[in-house]
Order: C-alpha cells, then structure tokens, then sequence
C-alpha cells in the first residue's frame, strides 16, 4: 500500500476511536514494532542505495505524519472527555438570594453625624445609663428642687441619688470632671423619661449631645457649627433661626430652629402652625458648670448642643411612631440594599 | 401661659406692633409663641398668645410680666394701672409665722364687704385663664393674681378661731379642699390653721373652712410668697396643681408684692366698698435687697463672636429696666426688681444679646483649635463590629432596655440581681434588661407574631445588674438567628468568625452547666476567653415558626479589655517553599484539653514555621476519652524538616 493510501486508511480510522484504548491498538497497528508504516520503514534497510534515496524520505515523512495525526487525535480525546468531566461536575448556582443584613436606623443617623463631626476634629464619647443625680442634674446646674427637673420626668432606681440618666448632658458633666480640656467632642446615646408611651412620645429615646471647650469660643462659633451640621443634613439651603431659650446648663442658652421643611414658614400641622420646627437646645455652657467641674470660667468657656435622635431618624426613614424605632414593628427588607454613602 | 393682645396693649399703649411681630419678638427674646388664635372677648375681636414661659422667668408668668417684656423689646413706656394709699386702722391681727418657709406675708382685715356679681369683663377675663368666677371680691383676687402673677387668698375673718398661724404640718393626716376633694397628708406641708381648723395648704389650695360666702362681711385678705421649692415640692406630692400653685412655686421677688397688694386692696375699695379694718400685717424677716453686677462691657462682644457697641449694650439694659452705672469698668448695672433669675456678668449679656437678637449674631463655621481625639476604643471597635455582622447579613435591631420580670428571670445567666426602678409609669416593664438576650428573645416574639422570615438579628446595647448593692452596666452584643439543624453550629462559626476578626485567637467553649431557662439546656455553652466567661452560646427552647433559634452573647468590655491587651501581629507572610502539611492524632479528655494541647504546640512550633492547625475529626472512643485529628501545616521548611518538627511537637518520635 502506499504511503499516502495508510495515512488516508489511518485517518478513517482515528475518527472512529473513541478512547485511550482504541488509539493505543491504532498505534500498534501502524506504528508498533509490527505496525504497517513501522515495518515499511524498516523494510528500507534491504532496498538497494537508490531505491532507498527514493523511498526512504517518503516512509519517514509517513511515519512523522502518522504520529502527529494519532497526536492530533489524543489531543482531542482529552479535551473530549475533560469537557464531559467538567459536564459531569460542573456546580449549578441556586436562585436563592443573599439576605443583606442591615443598620438600624438610629445607628444610621448617629453615624451620618459622627461622619460630620468628626472631619471637624470631634472626638466621640459616651457614657453610663444608670447615673447620679449629681451627674445628671447638679453638676449641670439644676441643682435639687430646681423647676427645671419638672421638664424632665427621672426614673429613679434609688431615689433620689440613683436615676436613669434623661439627658446625654451628664455625659458632658462627666466629661468635664474626667478630662483635661481643650476639647471637642460628640455623645450619642440613650435617655429615658418617665412618660407615657404614644406615637409620638417613648420613655426610650436618643440624644446627641455637643462640647465644645476652649479658651475662647462665642455664640457665633456655636450658630456657625449648629448651621453646618443642618446643613450638611438638609441641604445647604436649609433655613435655620437662633432663639435665646431657657437651659439652666447654658448662659446665653439657645434654642436652634429650622424652618418648617413641610410648609416652609407659613404654618402647617407639622410645626403647630408656627412655620419653624424645634431642633435641640443648646448655649454657652454656663460658667457654674464649669467651675463645679473645677476649671476656671476665666480661662475657659465652652458651648454645647443637644438634639433629639429619634424623630430625624423617623423623618429620613418615613416612620410615622416612634414606637417602630425600639422593638418589633421595625423591619427590614431582606433583600433591599440601602446606599449608605 | 395665655395672654390677649389687647391685655398688652393696655398695658402698653404706644404699642403698633401686629399680633404677629409681637409673637415674633417674644419668641425670639425667650418666649416662645405656641399658637396664636384669633378670638372674640368683651365684644371685640382679639388674639389669644399661648406663650411658652421657661422656669426661671418668675415675672413673665402674668401679664404684666409679658408686657414688660413687649415694652423692653419695642422700647416702649410701660402703664401700669395705679394705686392710691388707703388708710389703715390700729387693731393688730391676729397672726402667727410659726416658720422660716414663709419669705413674706403681707394682710389686712376688710370691712363692709358686700357679696356682688362680677362684671361680664372679668368673668371672661378669667375664662381664658379657667377660672371659673365666683364672685366679686374673689375675682379681682385672681384677675390680680393673673395681671401681676401674685396670688392672694381671702378670708372670712369672722370664722377665725384664736391665731391664724402658718406652720409645718407634723400632726393633720387628712384635709378637705375648697372643692370638696379629701386630700391625705403626711406632714412636712405648709398649713395655714387657727385653733380649731386647717384653713389652706399654703401657696396651693384652700379648705372650705373659712372660704367667703355670700354673707361674709368681714375679710382677711393674704398675700404672701413662700419658699417656692416647698411650694413646688407639695403641689407634686398631693397631685395638686392650681393657679396659685403655679404662680407660687416660682421665684417670684419679694419686693414686688407691695404693688399686687396695694393693687388688690385698691380694687376692693373701689368695685366693693370694703374698708381697711385693721394694721397691715407684715412678716418680711429678710426684705430683698437691690442686686448690683459688675459687667465688663467687652463680655458682650466676647461671648457673641461679634462686636456690640458699649452704647448699645447700655441703651438694651435700660430698655429692660436695668440701672447702668457706666462711669467706671466695669459697669455696675443693678437688676430691677421684679427679676429674681440674674446673678451674674454672663445673664446680663444673655439680657443684651437676647434683646440685640441672636439672629443678628453672625453663623459662620469655626476655625477651633484643633484637640487630642479622646474616642474611647470600644466606640470605635463597636462600629466596625456592626459594619461585620450587616455585611454578614446580620440586621441590628435596637429593642427596649427596660424588660418585664419574667424575661430577665428567664434569660439572664449572668452572677448579677435584677436593677429596678422604682416609679416607673408603665408597670409591666419595672426592669432594666440583665442581658441583650431578654431583648433578642422579645424581638423574635414580635417578628414571629408578623412572620417575619430570615431571622438573623444582633443588638450592642446596654445591659445593667446590681452586685454587691453597686449598680452596674456592661455593653454586651447578641446575635439571635432562626434556622435548620445546623443553626446552632452557624452561628459558633459566625460567634467564632467576628471573634478572631476582631482579634481573638484563643476562644475555648464549654458546655455550661446552668444556662438561662429559655435555652435548651442540652445545647447550651459558654464561652471562654484567658479563662474568663465571655458570653454564651444556646439553642433556644422555643422554635421559630418551625426553625431552631440560637442565640450568643458577649461581654464587649471584656471583649475590648483583652483586644487592649494583646500584640497584634500582622497575617502577612512571605512565602518561598511549599507548605507542608501533616496529621496526627492526639488523644485527649475533652475539648478544654485539646485547646490547651494545641496551644502548646503552637508554641513549640513557633510563629514563624507554623502557617496552620487545625482540627480536622472527633472521635469519642470507648474509654469517654476523644481522639482528635490535627491537621499542622509547616511553612518554610523543606519535607524533611517539617515531618522531623511534626515528630517532635506531637510527640511521636
């Protein structure tokens, strides 16, 4: 047979193998010790000198083509069955879709202004619950029986000395007798007042609280801060009023407002028709505070703010009682992201 | 408080404002204007203010207070009705301070009254403020004490038995108020009594005993102020608040009395004819004296952040019924007398800003000194903690902190008794949480009841105890999630996961002997760090819908105290040879043991040819001892090397 007539006989053959098995037979069977194209390579050898210039470069090409064609076919005998081992263990992903977990959103709103506060250089403290009334009320310039307790009504666990703290300002009182000032610094935290629970009030709620201590700092340091911090929440079209407001821990004492976002001033059931929504307190810290804190009221003066955590937080995320904020009525979404940038 | 605009007016005739910029101007100088109500009273129309008056504005609690204001801000003359002197007579009434509570008294016995209707004016006047009108000479008591915030109280002299005294109550357990209400007392009140009867809780409410009637023709009119916190404290203690109550419970000064009084007898005289019968009585043992304050006029423009001209400063006290000595610096500015809220520099530049108009004060940004960050570890650690668990999957719920009794009975497992409040509004919840599980199990409660699905929820929040008679609080983090067979096991790897991310890297779990009632107590463990309980993990007793509920908990102080204390070395390595890996068994008592063992290897080994061990099997063995696979994996040393150290460490040369 001729050459090109086994390498055409071998190609049919090769494409029918579909194994390891069957090309290593094929193998033998042309190229093997007593293969077809082996066996005429040998035969050379006893073919006379010319005859073997002729005939040997055509066996030999033979023989090289056959090998590559078996190697072509091995080739794609494994790619064959690596296709079918991956078919086989290929893994399917499920439909099931990945539960997001979630902040709560006073974290949330605590967060957006710690984020604000602390670019301008504020530290972040906070500080116990279970307070004492010097901490909550005396240091604070509410001294006992002062009228202004009545603003707020205490949960006492041993009255009159162990209470629940209702405002973040003992964290002020306690910052003021434990650290050194110049300082700056943010309190968010938990209060509690003894009042009953509706929509729109909990005995439960959040503040956040500003210090501000320095040697020198002004009521147009603190309206400065206070419109940045409404601003970087609002917008920076948001319209803000200083009032001079009663707080006996402040002196001048401020109450913040901020023009009604609903009616935007001209009244509505949202600000009780007034055109402008409270916002906090806040002031001058007064300079009994700080002396009862042992600093000089000479050398250092201050100012501090506090807000109301819990209806910001309701406006941003659309709860309508304040009761959803603390317990089981707040749900979320499983799979609902929140862009928290 | 609620005042008309004609009653301003009145009171300051030069005044052109509207309603509208009068509420403006109070609401911006410390008064704040809650509503404004249009309203028809005497015939005409008017507008009805509901101010909001902070406490220790003692003189804006009446009328005149307010106008004062409105006239200071307007810069207006103030007209006041007047008083003409009456003449007195030389009985001496009978009349006894028996106490140091009482700060003034002013009396005087009245003649020739006559019962008369009050003129429809005045019934309405009072309406405003509900007070019902009763007749003549008790309604001008209270339209004075309306107008100046002074309240009076009339007597019918001729009920009087013996001494009318003023004391403490140390024996009367119950009286009956002029409205009938019995009212128990339990001593340490002010009482006004004679011989025979209780005639009123003082500065609050008077009993029927010698109230005027009809007939009355002789009256003992009082006037007094008292010790405002004793007032204060009463009225809160017997639940009683009145008009007089809440005019007396304020700091009002003492020096303004004379004219509500005068003012008082000079309206009797005139719309009931009474005569002054007897001398003025007058218990006045510390008259006020006239209040001067230095003021540096510089503070002003200091504590503003803007410059206030002297003169200004000056021209704004004075508005406000200040005397200005600016002769000298400091100033000395005496305080007008009705104003008992001032005692220092800094009020007096609240008076001129306030005055001046916040508004007016520049806000702009400060360029504050910049100070040392004092962020306290845990606050920061707490917030990369919340940021692991959401993006676990992790929903962070906030839940009340004060519980009911038969939740944290059943699910405290911590060595502290309960915190309680004593005078909590809402009875069910008395108690402050002992653990964020009592919270994380009520939560569960409240979203099984919505069949809420995926309950995956962790808290960081406050739990509080009391040990020793000391209370306590401690910031714990929960995780409670719901789920199949395996739930228990995932949330150890989450427990564990958060744990050596947050930088703990020996954690040792035991079974717990006691766990909390609402846990199974076959599935419960504790958790344990340099052999110190870190916190729990437990399946709970209770399903969820079907699914088993774990839940773990973890003392984060203690958590950020060990954080505190240990090196942190970086994970990064360099790696230039293959990792070897190699097994061996070890036979040991329990897990305790085995955590033990592999520390000690761990040591042997050395951190630098140690890339991991593991534990790849438990196999309880016959003898209840556990033999355990360990997996080592060597890292930088050739085969040969490393299988010679898993020899050694391991002990099987």
């Amino acid at each position: 047979m001729l050459p090109n007539e086994l390498l055409d006989q071998l190609r049919s053959e090769l494409t029918a193998i579909a194994d390891e098995a069957g090309l290593s037979a094929v193998w033998q069977k042309y190229l093997g010790k007593q293969g077809l194209i082996k066996q005429q390579v040998k035969a050379l050898s006893a073919l006379a000198i010319e005859e073997k210039r002729q005939q040997g470069p055509v066996w030999q090409a033979a023989q090289q083509s056959a090998q590559e064609l078996l190697d072509s076919r091995a080739a794609e005998l494994v790619a064959i069955s690596r296709q079918a081992a991956c078919q086989t263990e290929a893994q399917e992903i499920s439909l099931k879709p990945v539960k997001l977990g979630h902040l709560h959103p006073i974290t949330q709103t605590i967060r957006q202004l710690n984020d604000l506060f602390i670019k301008m250089g504020y530290s972040v403290m906070e500080d116990r619950e279970i307070e004492t009334d010097e901490f909550c009320f005396q240091r604070l310039n509410v001294p006992m029986d002062h009228p202004a307790r009545d603003m707020q009504d205490t949960f006492y666990l041993q009255e009159p000395n162990i209470l629940l703290r209702t405002q973040t300002s003992s964290v002020e009182a306690r910052l003021l007798a434990n650290y050194k000032p110049p300082f700056k610094v943010v309190c968010p935290g938990r209060v509690y007042r003894n009042e009953t629970v509706n929509k729109s009030n909990h005995f439960i709620f959040h503040h956040y609280q500003g210090i501000v201590v320095m040697e020198k700092v002004s009521l147009a340091d603190l309206f400065g801060t206070f419109t940045a911090l409404f601003q970087s929440i609002y917008g920076p079209e948001v319209k803000i009023r200083f009032r001079n407001k009663y707080y006996p821990e402040v002196e001048p004492g401020v109450g913040p407002d901020m023009q009604c976002f609903n009616c935007q001033g001209s009244g509505c059931s949202i600000c009780k028709g007034v055109g402008w929504i409270e916002m906090g307190g806040a002031g001058l810290i007064h300079p009994k505070v700080l002396t009862m804190a042992g600093l000089d009221p000479e050398q250092w003066q201050g100012f501090a703010f506090g807000l109301g955590l819990d209806r910001w937080a309701m406006a941003h995320h659309n709860i309508t009682d304040i009761r959803t904020l603390l317990g089981g009525n707040l749900g979320y979404k499983p799979y609902h992201h929140e862009n928290t940038l | 408080m609620k005042i008309l605009y004609n009653q301003i007016k009145q009171l300051v005739p030069g005044l052109v404002a509207t309603p509208a910029e009068v509420g403006e101007a109070l609401t911006m100088t410390g008064i704040m204007q809650e509503s404004l109500t249009a309203v028809n009273y005497n015939g005409q129309p008017d507008t009805l203010f509901s101010l909001e008056v902070r406490q220790n504005r003692a003189d804006c609690f009446s009328v005149l207070g307010i106008a004062r204001e409105v006239a200071a801000y307007f810069n207006l003359p103030l007209k006041l009705p007047t008083t003409k002197a009456w003449q007195s007579t030389d009985f001496v009434l009978p009349i006894r301070i028996d106490t140091d509570q009482v700060r003034r008294v002013r009396a005087v016995k009245l003649a020739k009254a006559v019962a008369k209707p009050s003129p429809q004016w005045l019934v309405d006047y009072l309406a405003f403020y509900d007070i019902k009108s009763v007749n003549l000479a008790v309604d001008l008591s209270n339209y004075v004490m309306v107008l100046t915030g002074y309240a009076s109280h009339l007597i019918d002299y001729d009920r009087l038995d013996g001494d009318m005294v003023w004391s403490i109550n140390n024996k009367v357990t119950k009286v009956t108020t002029l409205d009938g209400s019995q009212i128990d007392l339990t001593g340490g009140e002010l009482l006004i009594s004679d011989r025979r009867e209780i005639i009123a809780l003082a500065g609050i409410v008077g009993t029927s005993y010698a109230a005027i009637k009809p007939e009355t023709a002789n009256i003992l009119l009082e006037m007094a102020a008292y010790n405002h916190s004793l007032v204060r404290q009463n009225s809160r203690r017997l639940h009683i608040v009145t008009e007089a109550s809440n005019k007396l419970e304020k700091d009002l000064s003492l020096a303004g009395l004379d004219y509500a009084f005068d003012l008082l007898i000079n309206l009797l005289i005139d719309q009931i004819g009474v005569q002054v019968a007897s001398q003025l009585f007058e218990h006045y043992p510390n008259p006020a004296q006239s209040l001067d304050i230095k003021l540096d006029p510089q503070l002003v423009s200091q504590m503003a952040g803007v410059v206030i001209g002297q003169e200004q400063s000056r021209q704004l006290l004075q508005q406000l019924g200040f005397t200005v000595n600016d002769q000298q610096t400091p100033w000395i500015v005496t305080v007008p007398i009705w104003r008992t809220d001032l005692e220092m520099a800094q009020d007096l530049v609240e008076e001129i800003l306030r005055l001046y108009r916040f508004d007016k004060i520049p806000a702009i940004l400060p360029n504050l000194t910049i100070t040392p960050e004092i962020t306290l570890p845990l606050i920061k650690a707490k917030e990369r903690w919340r940021d692991w668990l959401v993006a676990q999957g992790w929903d962070e719920v906030l839940s009340w902190t004060m519980v009911t009794r038969a939740n944290n009975q059943a699910t405290n497992y911590l060595p502290w008794s309960i915190a309680s409040t004593q005078n909590a509004i809402n009875e069910d919840y008395p108690d402050l949480r002992q653990t964020i599980l009592a919270s994380l199990v009520e939560q569960s409660r409240e979203y099984l009841k919505k069949q809420v699905p995926d309950l995956q929820i962790f808290e960081i929040g406050k739990v509080f105890g009391r040990l020793d008679d000391n209370y306590q609080e401690a910031e714990h983090l929960g995780w409670l999630l719901a789920g199949s067979d395996s739930v228990v096991e995932q949330l150890r790897q989450t427990v564990t996961g958060f744990l050596a991310w947050a930088g703990v890297d020996q954690l040792v779990w035991s079974k717990l002997e006691v766990g909390p009632t609402v846990a199974n107590p076959y599935a419960a463990w504790q958790i344990l760090l340099d052999s110190q309980p870190l916190g729990i993990l437990v399946q709970l007793a209770d399903d969820y819908n079907g699914q088993i509920m774990a839940a773990a908990e973890i003392d984060a102080n203690l958590l950020i105290n060990h954080l505190m204390t240990i090196d942190s070395t970086p994970a990064t390595v360099e790696l230039t040879q293959k990792l070897v890996s190699l097994d061996a068994n070890l036979e040991l008592d329990n897990r305790q043991a085995l955590t033990a063992e592999l520390a000690e290897i761990s040591a042997k080994v050395g951190y630098e040819g140690l890339w991991s061990l593991s534990v790849v099997d438990e196999f309880a063995l016959p003898n209840g001892r556990y033999r355990y696979t360990v997996r080592a994996v060597y890292k930088e040393l050739d085969d040969q090397s490393a299988k010679k150290l898993h020899l050694q460490v391991f002990g099987l040369n």
